[in-house]
This record gives structure tokens, sequence and C-alpha cells, in this order.
């Protein structure tokens, strides 16, 4: 056995980090086109991971071609790190790097995530991965891909501000609350992924590099740290983001976004948290009730 | 009669040492003008190229990446090498490289406007040049703006042919075609992607 298959702490029946050494590579020359080409998504030969298409195996993949023994992976879904995907993707690592992992979004130097980006703001030694169930903004408005690529390729965006125009005239605003259409580098229309559109502002000017993977539709793509980033609007109806009448009901917090906790069996509700690590921390701290 | 093929060293650990050089190619290309070090991994072989560049290869190519290497060098023993080490095919034609190879100080064109540049509808498809030069700190001037960059940084290559700032310039013109280099210089590396716009700083 030679030295790199006996890393302290990684199950020795799987090569480091998963994937075949072939496929990392593979991985990574479409990451470094993607980053090359903001916004831009870049086809890739996706596997078969152990875990079905749609549970996170295009950032999977990511990770597993990031990866390293320096690294340190925090994994959420929907902001928690304590529910049975952030856990068991977590683990997932764990067992083939052998590598650190934390609940602590300070602490991690790749954050893979499925549908929701940190409060607290990312550095510029780290890396975010999301989870993409949708890479194609206007999959919905052109079935064809041969169509949607046409499209990209001549900047031919017109449908997607039509979309959100007739969200206008229906109910008087832009209904898109999650996955909503952003504008990268004043080039490419890209999906955030569904991450709420409260999100959406952290992507601008992020000092951390972005990584979009999709397993299913086989797609990377990227958004480079310091890049500009734009939610689609219209002057008479600039974007706006969700905001909340009460505060977090753990924390106090009026700054983070808010879910909808149903406490009991006569319908009684509660706001709190969607991010579990930023909430918990202010607890500690001394915030909150 | 062929002199005995050396092999010299690849990787000698190609798991974590072609990560170790992903994740500073990665650096590089996604914060354009910031030196990035080529982590120094102990990878020997022909000396028509700097260690470094041979260490870049190695952990990025393989059978599906045929690389360009200027004719003295496609018929040194380089080629050989590099199927050896990684299995990567030369090529002659630079529309087919994934990956290309200029020695800056003895090319004499940049020549960045003959590789692969990708379609504009699979802008992908284009070639990744590894651009040696003597230094990043002695030459003129240029201000870096675009992804990536931080509002502005400057860089001062030396020992790259006349027309590098000219091509490069053009490169990024068409965007979102064209091509992505890597500089390096010694054991730094500095990205200069095709969305990085490249202007002469004045004095």
């Amino acid at each position: 056995m030679t030295e790199a298959q006996t890393i302290s702490g990684a199950d020795p029946h799987y090569n480091y980090g998963y994937l075949d050494e072939q496929t990392k590579r593979m991985v990574r020359r479409a990451l470094l086109k993607a980053v090359a080409i903001p916004g831009y998504q870049v086809p890739f030969g996706s596997r078969e991971m152990p875990l079905a298409r749609g549970w996170g195996t295009g950032g999977i993949q990511i990770t597993a071609a990031l990866i390293g023994p320096s690294d340190c992976l925090k994994v959420i879904d929907q902001g928690a790190d304590d529910t049975t995907n952030a856990v068991s993707i977590r683990n997932f690592f764990a067992r083939v790097t052998g590598g650190r992992t934390t609940q602590k979004t300070a602490e991690a130097t790749i954050i893979q995530t499925r549908h929701r980006i940190p409060e607290k703001p990312l550095r510029a030694d780290q890396i975010l991965v999301y989870q993409v169930p949708q890479p194609e903004p206007l999959r919905k408005l052109e079935p064809s891909e041969v169509e949607t690529r046409n499209m990209h390729a001549w900047e031919e965006y017109g449908l997607m501000q039509v979309r959100l125009y007739e969200d206008i005239a229906r109910f008087g605003h832009v209904a898109t609350t999650y996955a909503y259409p952003v504008m990268v580098n004043e080039r490419y229309i890209a999906s955030p992924t569904p991450i709420p559109k409260f999100d959406n502002p952290k992507m601008d000017m992020m000092p951390a590099l972005q990584l979009f993977g999709a397993g299913r539709e086989k797609r990377v793509y990227a958004i480079p740290p310091f890049t500009r980033v734009r939610s689609l609007d219209f002057e008479d109806h600039p974007f706006t983001v969700q905001s909340w009448d009460k505060p977090c009901e753990l924390c106090g917090s009026r700054l983070s976004y808010l879910d909808e906790v149903i406490v009991d069996d006569h319908g009684a509700r509660i706001f709190v948290c969607s991010d579990t690590d930023y909430c918990e921390e202010r607890r500690q701290d001394g915030e909150g009730a | 009669m062929n002199a005995p093929f050396l092999p010299g060293r690849g990787l000698q650990d190609p798991v974590l040492g072609s990560q170790s050089i992903f994740r500073a190619m990665l650096e590089a290309l996604s914060r354009p003008g910031i030196p990035v070090q080529v982590p120094a991994l102990g990878v020997e072989g022909p000396d028509a190229l700097p260690p470094e560049v041979l260490t870049l290869l190695v952990s990025i190519c393989d059978h599906d990446t045929p690389v360009w290497l200027e004719q003295a060098m496609r018929a040194s023993p380089l080629a050989r090498w590099l199927a050896f080490h990684c299995s990567a095919p030369t090529t002659a034609d630079p529309l087919q490289a994934s990956f290309a190879v200029l020695h800056g100080p003895s090319a004499p064109s940049a020549m960045l406007d003959q590789f692969a540049l990708g379609d504009v509808c699979y802008p992908e498809r284009s070639t990744t040049v590894i651009f040696t030069c003597d230094d990043l700190t002695s030459g003129a001037p240029i201000a870096l703006t675009g992804p990536g960059v931080d509002s502005r940084v400057a860089i001062r290559p030396s020992g790259l042919p006349g027309d590098f700032l000219a091509l490069a310039q053009a490169n990024h013109e068409m965007f979102p075609r064209g091509v992505d280099i890597l500089l390096v210089a010694g054991a730094e590396m500095v990205g200069l992607p095709r969305s990085t716009k490249l202007e002469l700083e004045a004095h």
C-alpha cells in the first residue's frame, strides 16, 4: 500500500474522496472552465454516487474533487446542520477522507449547501458548494436544451423578463420567492438554486468562491469571488427580499431568514432561524429570549 | 540510435498531490492576478520545461486531454515523459489541444488566437494555455479587472513575447469564447482567465 491509501481515519476500501482519480480530473477540468466563464453551465460526466440523484450528488462530486487533508467540511440542508441529508453527506466525507467536519460556519473551508447561504458572511478562504436540482433557469420557459443553449449563447433573455413581467401583471409584484434568477457578471442568467431570494444579495461580490453542481442534470457552474450578481428586476419594480414582523423566537435575530415551525396540535406556530449554527451561536452569546 | 528513456519522477502521491495542485490552479483562475504557489512535489523530468509546469501537467492531464507543445519539445523526451506519467497524448494541432505549454522567453509569438477558442454555444471547449515567464515582478505593470478581482490588481510579468498583451486583450474581447491562461514564473503562478480585462497601467 502506498502512503496515499493509508490516510488516517479514511476507510481504506475507498479511494480518498470516494471518486476515482480519472473522474476527479474530469470534474476538476470542468470546474476550471466554469470559473473562467462565470454563470455558464459546463457539462460534465456525472457519476453514479452511493445515494440517489436529486440528493446532492452534484455537490458531492464537486466536494470530492476539491477536498484535501487541510479542509474542514460543513454541510447544511435548508440552513440546518442536523437534518438527514446534511448528516449523511458529512458522515460520508468523514468516512472516505478521514478529514475534519464541523457545524460552525467560521471553522469550515468547504461548505456544501442545499438551498441556503449561511447568515455569517463568508470569507475569501472558504468555498461554497451548492447542490443544484435544476441548473437551467430557462428550463420552465423553454423545454429544449438546444434552444436554451442558443438563448445563453446569444444572450436572448427577453423571455425571462416577460415571465417576471407576467407576475407583476397578475399579482402586482414578482411572485418568485426562491430560485430567483440572477445575472452573473452582466453576461449569463443563472439559477441561484432554490435558495430563498432573501439570500440572493449575499451572492453579489461575495469574497468566497461559489461552485454549483447538478448531478442528475450533469452540469457544473461557478461564480468567482468578487463577481457582480444581480437579481433580475424592473426599474419600477425593484428587487426586494422577504421580511418578517417578528424576530426569531429563539435568538431574537431580526436579520436572519426565518422558518415557520408548528409547535403543537392546535396549530400554534413560531418563527425561528433557518440557519441553526447562526441561531445557536447567538443564544450562546446570550442573545434572545 | 535513441537515447534511453529516463522516466524521472512523477507525482509521488498521485491522489493528494494532484488535489493540492488542482486547488492551486482553481485559486489562481478564480482570483486572477493574485500569485499562487505551485506546491513543490518533487516532480523531475526533462529540463525542456520547469518542474512546476511538469507538476501542473501530470496533475490535471490524462488520456482525454491532448497537450500541445512546440515542435522541438514534441520531438524531445518530454512527450514520452508525459505519456509515461499521465498518459496524455501530445498534439501538433493547436485546435485539438486541451492544454498547451508555451515557454515564454523563447516563444516568438504568444499564439493565443491559434488555439481552440470554444464555440459560442460550448465556450468551455477551449485550450488552457500554460505560459512560462521570467518573473511576475519586474515587467511593465498590467492592471487587471473582472470577475475574481477585488476592484483592481496589477501584475508585472517579464519575459513574454512582445504580442502577449495585445493577444490577451483580444482574447478577453471574444468572451465568452477564448483561452484561459496560467502564467508560471518559478514556483508562482497567476491565472488570467478569458473573463479578465487587461490594461497597460499608465505610470
